[in-house]
């Protein structure tokens, strides 16, 4: 049924609800003549707000690379984004992201406090705001009352939480994670994954969250975008219309997702050649 | 939850090797006795040995006065004000040497380390300049400065405290995490706020240690200048007790020296592990 | 210690070439601080005179007030009047000699002290060396090379038939001159006061006066000043040079002035000081001695040229 709908289009297609993400012929080559190394062939698509879309494909297939294109860490070589309308062309105000290294995202020297709000304060918002915006966000990753503990005092699931809050606390237009439990065990990986669902309905903030584990990405997203291998390109776009809010146990024993999950692994296993 | 923050902690040390010189972990869960007692019983140790072994004619006490006698010399010294005078000038140079280092080696190894051509261009001959023992300055800089005064020695303690300071600097700022830069970036901090919230705060340690080994050497290098051109500092003393043929007084003087170096260095350990309680190489607690 | 010394020895004819060529590129003219005038000076009993003069009030006297700086070697103290943060100091006759060759402008201006026996050659007391003659293929420690002290005692030793390239020289700091003597580094050794007295019976002079060659008491040591520096400031040279010879003939006459002197800027003990024989003291700028020890000093090799006594003292 996915394969029905535009794949560029994002979910319910509304004219009204013009895309808070779009990505336009976008690739990235490393290096210049025979060195060259093509690592994002041409990607299009683009997210609606409010849309939780988990971007999935094969190691090493340049999903960072897109990442950081989308937060203009990297020029692309070709084509463009777009945050809320703008080109992307350096970090975009509307954005915030989420690194799956947390304990060198963090700032060891800062409190937990303090990681949330050091972009704020480095952005001149008044300090009570900063206050606010803190004590909610610590509120919704489930770390009230942590301001004054150092990152490095909590576990890693904690401090994920904490860059979590950083980026909800920033309140962005998208919110970007990078792999962002590849290095939790598994059940602070369920937490979070939890914790970001929940949060995403909260607060109807758009998510593009990039994985390599397919169970996550089908779990998580309303849409899984799968990419091939490098020079990478979209392999495909699938739909997930599992319900919500979904359950860790419940979810993934749902034919549907049962089904979603292995076509998503066929889809990366078998590689066809690009055309 | 702990369980892990060791994980965490060791995958970071192997990534990014801790600035050299920089403390070892904390000494938690040493006792006092093992962390002081046992190295002052090894000092005792040793002053009795060389008691016993001038006192009995092993090594001829004319030349190596017993213990007992140096520290008689000692007792007497610093009752008297002019050890002290002494010692402030040589900290005062000392003093003046080290800003001046901190004033031209920061900022030079912050730049050098943030700009790529400079690190390029410049990298190796530093790297050539260090190992320059800065003694041998000292007859140039004597002509330069004359002999008078704290110049000299100030400018003794530059030589030696500036070359460590820079490069500590400069591969400081070259270590920051490139994530933790991204981060930065990710969150709109333009260069100005990146360099004052992220570049500073990581090169941090790399410039204690600095500061750590420049201040020792520059001291060196400061009691070293009066010691070999005279002048007011404790160095010259020690010459001049040398000079009068009172042995016992020149050991006095340099157990004193001795004494106000170990301060130095614990003073500096002290203020760097209080000021670096964040770095993975002193985090004591982990909940 | 020692390495550090013998590093800046060997350097230091260098360094005193390079010194003309600095200072010409880089004038320093801080030297006019009125009547506040700097004498360097190097913490040995032989520099007593100034201070001598200083405590009987002769700088005051003078309209002077004399700030006395202390230095570790000679050949430092004629960079500082180089550079003009010394207005007078103390050296050598070697080293002044050896400075107005290299061309450096300095002129001599009075009689540091001369030598009174402070300064012998001595031997273990129990050991083999008894005259001169047994010197022969010895080991001597030094503590100065190429200086009117070795001059004197290789003259000696020719004297006495000992071939002078039998003899190895060592330079050894001063101050450890006779810990390298008693702990049998070198055969023979150089001992100044206090050494002579500290080392008690345990020494025995070889050659007790090894200045001889250049006349009775020799001058040793000179106070020097800058040319340019007199020849703008003759009165103050002037002024100065009344009050440290009126210092100087006090310290020759008054045992005891000397004695508390040196106690005010040394460590010896005064009992040490009480038996210790002190250098001689005179306002006698002694130029004939000069010329010999010269002349001594060039017909070894240790100087390059002769230097005249019009070129070497000042004349207002």
């Amino acid at each position: 049924m996915s394969e029905r709908r535009d794949p560029i289009a994002p979910a319910g297609g509304d004219v009204a609800n013009a895309p808070v993400l779009e990505v336009r012929n976008l690739g990235v080559t490393y290096g210049s003549g025979s060195d060259a190394v093509v690592a994002i062939r041409e990607l299009s698509f683009s997210i609606a707000p409010g849309e939780f879309v988990c971007i999935v494909g094969p190691s090493g297939c340049g999903k960072t690379t897109l990442l950081k294109s989308i937060a203009g860490l990297l020029r692309p070589t070709r084509g463009d984004a777009y945050v809320a309308g703008k080109r992307v062309d350096g970090p975009p105000k509307d954005l915030a992201l989420v690194f799956q290294e947390y304990t060198r995202s963090l700032l060891p020297w800062l409190t937990v406090g303090d990681n949330v709000t050091f972009p704020l304060a480095a952005r001149k918002v008044p300090k009570s705001e900063q206050l606010a915006r803190r004590k909610a966000a610590l509120a919704q990753v489930g770390l009230p009352g942590f301001d004054d503990k150092y990152p490095w005092q909590l576990s890693g699931g904690m401090q994920q939480r904490v860059a979590i809050a950083r980026a909800l606390a920033y309140e962005p237009a998208v919110l970007l994670m990078d792999e962002p439990f590849a290095s939790l065990d598994a059940q602070s990986r369920a937490d979070l994954e939890d914790l970001v669902l929940k949060v995403q309905r909260d607060t109807g903030l758009t998510v593009v969250f990039v994985t390599h584990d397919i169970d996550e990405s089908v779990y998580e997203a309303d849409r899984v975008i799968v990419l091939t291998q490098r020079p990478t390109a979209i392999r495909q776009i699938l739909a997930v219309d599992l319900p919500k809010p979904r359950d860790q146990i419940t979810t993934k024993a749902l034919p549907e997702f049962v089904r979603l999950r292995t076509e998503v692994l066929k889809l990366i296993k078998n590689e066809p050649t690009v055309d | 939850m702990g369980a892990d923050v060791p994980v965490h902690g060791s995958a970071q040390v192997a990534q990014k090797p801790l600035p050299s010189g920089v403390a070892p972990r904390s000494k938690a869960g040493l006792t006092w006795w093992q962390r002081v007692g046992e190295p002052a019983l090894v000092v005792l140790c040793v002053i009795g040995a060389w008691e016993l072994l001038t006192r009995t004619g092993v090594l001829p006490a004319k030349d190596l006065p017993p213990a007992t006698v140096i520290g008689a010399a000692f007792i007497g010294d610093i009752q008297q004000s002019r050890v002290w005078e002494a010692l402030g000038a040589t900290l005062t140079s000392w003093a003046v040497g080290l800003a001046g280092s901190i004033l031209v080696g920061i900022p030079a190894g912050l730049l050098l380390g943030s700009s790529q051509l400079a690190y390029r261009l410049f990298q190796p001959s530093l790297e050539f300049v260090r190992t320059i023992p800065s003694i041998a300055a000292l007859p140039l800089l004597i002509l330069l400065l004359g002999t008078r005064g704290y110049q000299l020695a100030a400018a003794m303690t530059f030589l030696g405290a500036v070359w460590p300071i820079m490069i500590q600097t400069m591969y400081g700022v070259r270590d920051v995490d490139p994530t933790t830069m991204d981060a930065g970036r990710a969150y709109g901090l333009g260069p100005f706020q990146l360099f004052i919230r992220i570049v500073l705060p990581s090169a941090f340690p790399y410039i204690a240690t600095g500061l750590r080994l420049g201040a020792v050497v520059g001291l060196l290098l400061s009691v070293a200048a009066s010691l070999i051109a005279g002048g007011t500092g404790i160095g010259f003393l020690i010459v001049n007790a040398s000079f009068s043929g009172v042995p016992e007084l020149v050991y006095a003087r340099i157990v004193l020296t001795g004494i106000v170096g170990l301060g130095v260095t614990l003073t500096l350990v002290a203020i760097e592990s209080r000021l670096l309680f964040w770095h993975a190489s002193r985090r004591r607690t982990v909940t | 210690m020692n390495k550090l010394w013998l590093a800046l020895m060997k350097g230091r004819a260098f360094a005193l070439g390079v010194a003309f060529a600095l200072l010409a590129a880089f004038p320093n003219s801080d030297a006019n601080a009125d009547d506040h005038v700097v004498f360097g000076t190097v913490p040995i009993a032989g520099t007593a005179a100034a201070w001598v003069g200083n405590e009987a009030g002769y700088f005051k006297e003078a309209g002077i007030e004399l700030e006395i700086a202390d230095a570790v070697q000679f050949a430092n103290i004629v960079a500082d009047v180089m550079a003009g943060t010394y207005q007078f100091g103390t050296v050598s006759v070697g080293t002044a000699a050896q400075a107005i060759i290299e061309g450096l402008p300095i002129k001599i201006v009075a009689n540091t002290y001369h030598s009174a026996g402070e300064q012998k050659l001595m031997v273990l007391s129990n050991g083999p060396i008894k005259t001169i003659a047994d010197l022969k293929g010895k080991h001597i420690g030094l503590g100065g090379l190429n200086n009117n002290f070795q001059a004197g005692i290789i003259s000696q030793m020719k004297e006495a038939g000992v071939d002078p390239s039998t003899v190895t020289f060592t330079l050894i700091s001063p101050p450890d001159l006779p810990a390298s003597l008693r702990n049998g580094v070198v055969d023979a050794a150089q001992v100044n006061e206090p050494g002579i007295v500290g080392a008690g019976t345990d020494f025995t002079p070889v050659i007790a006066e090894p200045f001889k060659p250049f006349g009775e008491r020799p001058c040793n040591n000179y106070v020097i000043v800058r040319a340019d520096w007199a020849e703008q400031n003759p009165e103050i040279v002037k002024r100065f040079l009344t009050a440290y010879n009126k210092g100087a003939e006090l310290a020759a006459s008054d045992k005891e002035a000397v004695i508390r002197a040196v106690m005010s800027f040394s460590e010896i003990p005064k009992e040490t000081l009480e038996k210790m024989t002190m250098p001689g003291f005179g306002s006698d700028l002694r130029q004939d001695s000069f010329q010999a020890t010269i002349q001594g000093m060039y017909d070894l090799g240790f100087l390059k040229r002769l230097v005249t006594v019009e070129e070497a003292f000042w004349s207002p």
